[in-house]
């Protein structure tokens, strides 16, 4: 066996060069996307992983509707409140709760605020309500640890079409990219340098619809209840017990949406009873006047996302509620947060000359 | 796809880990437990069949040399037949067909064979002689090995060789090679020609009828070499299935370098018992009629496959009897046997009449294959726009991809061309310097990983002998 350990060590030596090389081929290879990009998915999680560690005390989590909603240096600037937004283009819920259990091994929030669009149908064709597409650029930008595994196995087990390896392995799945690789695919150590808004992404349009209309009491007695999809309720009941084992806070919000159903808010209501959590519906009249919403001006198109402003309302409106009612104090001086308030005052800026 | 998977990979250096650590007389029993495990994990239907053809064969082989004349003549009958029933049942009946069938039903009968004509001695030993049979790396598409050459390798047990097990992951790097970023890659123009054809038509047919045949060539070269190199790995020799066939220079040639192992076992166990050449001229066409006959057969049920193996013979057959007048052709146009204008005549000429054999071969039908090789002469003409995003790179692949092929292609020819020089490749990068074969593995090892044709958005391609 002796005589056979130098080259046992060559072995050893070969393999940690040729997977170092594979991962940074990969790597180029990988669809990311960065602070140029409409949703910057990749700039969010590589930016996450560069914040200083327990800085942060609350994560916005969901789907394109939180990302486009809550804004930290909002909720920063008008309470001290340090947050970040890891809500990402069509996260499923699975996403939702494997980017929860990946942040709190770096940070340790005291609330997660979680929009509740996806446990919704969305994307029938797929059994994760999100595309491939989506699901894929938010877990690829999560560091490889047992957590990824997880969520790769996971995914798996419920999307045949998927294969576990790939998620190790990204060149079985992004291989073919090689004809259409751009400059931005070689750079990505300076564009991944770009996360100061903390995840949250920048829409400007307003074309809120005119005939959108709040919901009141009235609505909710007179219908009943819509589902959740089932597996996406398993991992919000996961992301409950996710929260309760490390007492972290949970809070149900569903941002504006043009003909958001009662049934489904009233589903979200009882759950939030069931589990003793609070549930905030913007679409609520009580929420939505209180936030200083104004559909028409606010959202960016009648799919949910909201716009600059609205965001700016909503993230006021929730940081105003975590301090006030649920005694979140902030403060002043936080580095991560103070260095990028002249960065979105710019482009808040730039966005009202639009 | 099993043998370019990952988790066979695992399961190959679990096996070599323990392989290794194992007592010297002991590690056959590793080489039997992963042929065990390789079934359980890979193929878990048609086991039943297979262990009772080991059985039969093996009892059929104990008792053999006890026995004489015709009782003797008879149990190897008996033998004979029960191993092909499955066999027949697969192949024209619906039963669940098991792992590799077509080859190992040739590797049991062989040994049966050699047993009865007393080559070779019986092997006592049951768990022994299903390593033979069952030997994972080469199992689902051969090569269809002898007993006498790979029983005792399997039994032996081998010390670790540096040398060999680096050559092994040579043959491994090469395997993916041919079958990712050649096999597959022709494949995609090749199915989408033969899948809408008449659509396509012509030159388009051209196309892909001599992709097809460089498909096929790597498709079963790449298990051939990734058989050979996982085997190297555990100090096994493997035989070789092929010499650079499209080198060959007749049909005759061709066929000494095609699929050797089966090639050889026809020969050995069918045509020389017909008689050979032994009979006269006439004997010896129809016992070559006979041969290529049941080649076709074995290869499926199907009439195109029987006339495949006909097309074969006659191509042989004619070869020969016009061979003095084509010599004479050759000499009025000046080209002497030693000339290289007239062995790329006939090796161009090789090529294609091989390449008509399979366009029948990999055609929907017989009928099918014969409408194809009609349109490739009656619709013969160059198509403007040929190159373009509404000519060939319209098939599958666009223009860099094919680049890629062509490469490729060109890598293989000049690969084979140094062995017909009895040039071995990897020899040579291995005894180059440590940093300069480094970077010879780990740019082929990401050039194959960047550019073959595999994963997400590809329907992954089995490989084509695995079916037969």
């Amino acid at each position: 066996m002796r005589k056979h350990a130098g080259f046992a060590i060559r072995v050893a030596c070969f393999v940690l060069l040729t997977g170092f090389i594979v991962s940074i081929v990969n790597y180029i290879l990988s669809p990311k996307k960065y602070y140029d990009d409409e949703w910057p998915t990749t700039a969010t999680y590589k930016g996450f992983y560069q914040m200083q560690k327990d800085t942060i005390d609350v994560l916005f989590l969901g789907s394109s509707h939180a990302a486009s909603s809550f804004n930290p240096q909002e909720v920063y600037n008008s309470y001290g409140i340090k947050s970040y937004n890891i809500g990402c283009e069509g996260q499923s819920v699975l996403v939702s709760y494997y980017w929860l259990k990946e942040a709190i091994k770096y940070q340790s929030p005291k609330f997660v605020v979680f929009d509740t669009f996806m446990l919704f149908d969305h994307n029938d064709d797929n059994p994760l309500n999100s595309s491939e597409a989506c699901t894929r650029m938010a877990i690829d930008a999560m560091n490889m640890s047992t957590v990824k595994l997880n969520a790769a196995n996971d995914i798996c087990k419920y999307d045949n079409s998927q294969s576990f390896y790939s998620y190790i392995f990204k060149n079985i799945r992004f291989h073919s990219r090689w004809t259409m690789l751009k400059e931005q695919d070689f750079n990505y150590k300076n564009l991944e340098k770009h996360y100061e808004l903390k995840g949250y992404t920048v829409l400007t349009h307003r074309i809120g619809n005119p005939y959108y209309e709040p919901n009141s009491e009235s609505d909710y007695v007179s219908c009943g209840y819509e589902e959740m999809l089932p597996l996406m309720e398993m991992y919000l009941d996961k992301i409950v017990d996710l929260c309760n084992e490390n007492n972290i806070s949970l809070i149900l919000v569903k941002t504006p949406i043009y003909k958001w159903e009662s049934e489904r808010h009233n589903t979200l209501e009882r759950y939030a009873s069931e589990k003793g959590i609070y549930f905030y519906d913007f679409n609520d009249i009580q929420v939505y006047e209180d936030s200083g919403l104004v559909y028409l001006d606010d959202m960016s198109d009648n799919d949910g996302h909201s716009n600059i402003w609205g965001a700016q309302k909503m993230s006021t409106y929730i940081a105003g509620l975590l301090y006030n009612s649920f005694g979140l104090t902030g403060g002043d001086g936080y580095e991560q947060w103070m260095d990028t308030m002249e960065y979105y005052s710019n482009i808040y800026e730039a966005c009202m000359k639009e | 796809m099993i043998y370019i998977s990952i988790n066979y990979y695992l399961l190959v250096i679990a096996a070599l880990v323990l392989y290794y650590l194992f007592p010297m007389g002991k590690r056959w029993i590793v080489l039997l437990v992963g042929n065990i495990c390789f079934y359980l994990l890979f193929y878990k239907t048609g086991w039943p069949i297979f262990l009772v053809t080991i059985v039969v064969s093996f009892a059929v082989g104990i008792v053999l040399p006890s026995l004489k004349d015709k009782v003797r003549d008879a149990i190897l009958a008996i033998g004979i037949i029960a191993v092909l029933i499955p066999w027949l049942g697969v192949k024209y009946g619906s039963w669940i067909v098991p792992m590799g069938i077509s080859f190992y039903t040739l590797q049991i009968t062989s040994y049966m064979v050699d047993v009865y004509h007393g080559k070779i001695e019986p092997e006592k030993n049951i768990a022994k002689y299903m390593l033979f049979t069952s030997f994972f790396p080469q199992l689902i598409q051969g090569p269809i090995p002898r007993y006498s050459q790979l029983a005792g390798q399997l039994m032996e047990g081998h010390e670790f060789d540096e040398r060999k097990a680096v050559k092994g992951f040579c043959y491994i790097i090469w395997g993916f090679f041919l079958k990712l970023v050649i096999a597959d890659k022709a494949a995609v123009i090749v199915d989408e020609v033969f899948d809408n054809f008449p659509t396509y038509t012509g030159i388009y047919v051209w196309l892909a009828a001599g992709l097809y045949s460089i498909q096929l060539y790597t498709d079963f070269l790449a298990c051939t070499k990734l058989a050979q190199g996982v085997s190297k790995l555990f100090g096994i020799e493997v035989i070789d299935n092929f010499a650079s066939p499209f080198l060959a220079v007749s049909i005759k040639d061709y066929w000494r370098r095609w699929h050797i192992s089966l090639s050889t076992w026809l020969r050995d166990y069918l045509y020389i018992p017909l008689g050979g050449n032994r009979k006269g001229k006439v004997r010896r066409y129809i016992n070559l009629a006979i041969t290529f006959l049941i080649s076709g057969i074995w290869h499926g049920s199907q009439i195109k496959y029987l006339a495949w193996g006909l097309i074969q013979a006659v191509y042989q057959i004619v070869g020969e009897l016009t061979e003095g007048i084509r010599d004479r052709i050759y000499k009025c146009l000046g080209m002497d046997s030693n000339s290289k204008v007239r062995k790329t005549i006939k090796r161009i000429i090789t090529f294609w009449l091989v390449t008509f054999g399979l366009l029948i071969f990999r055609a929907q039908n017989l009928i099918w294959g014969l409408e194809m090789i009609k349109d490739m002469f009656v619709n013969f003409k160059v198509i403007p726009g040929l190159l373009s995003d509404e000519g060939i790179f319209a098939l599958g692949l666009e223009w860099k991809e094919i680049l890629v092929l062509i490469l490729a292609i060109y890598i293989l020819w000049l690969v084979d061309k140094a062995h017909e020089c009895k040039m071995s490749i990897s020899d040579r990068v291995i005894d180059m310097k440590l940093p300069v074969r480094w970077g010879i593995y780990i740019v082929a090892i990401i050039a194959i990983m960047v550019l073959g044709t595999y994963g997400y958005g590809y329907s992954a391609q089995d490989f084509i002998y695995g079916g037969f």
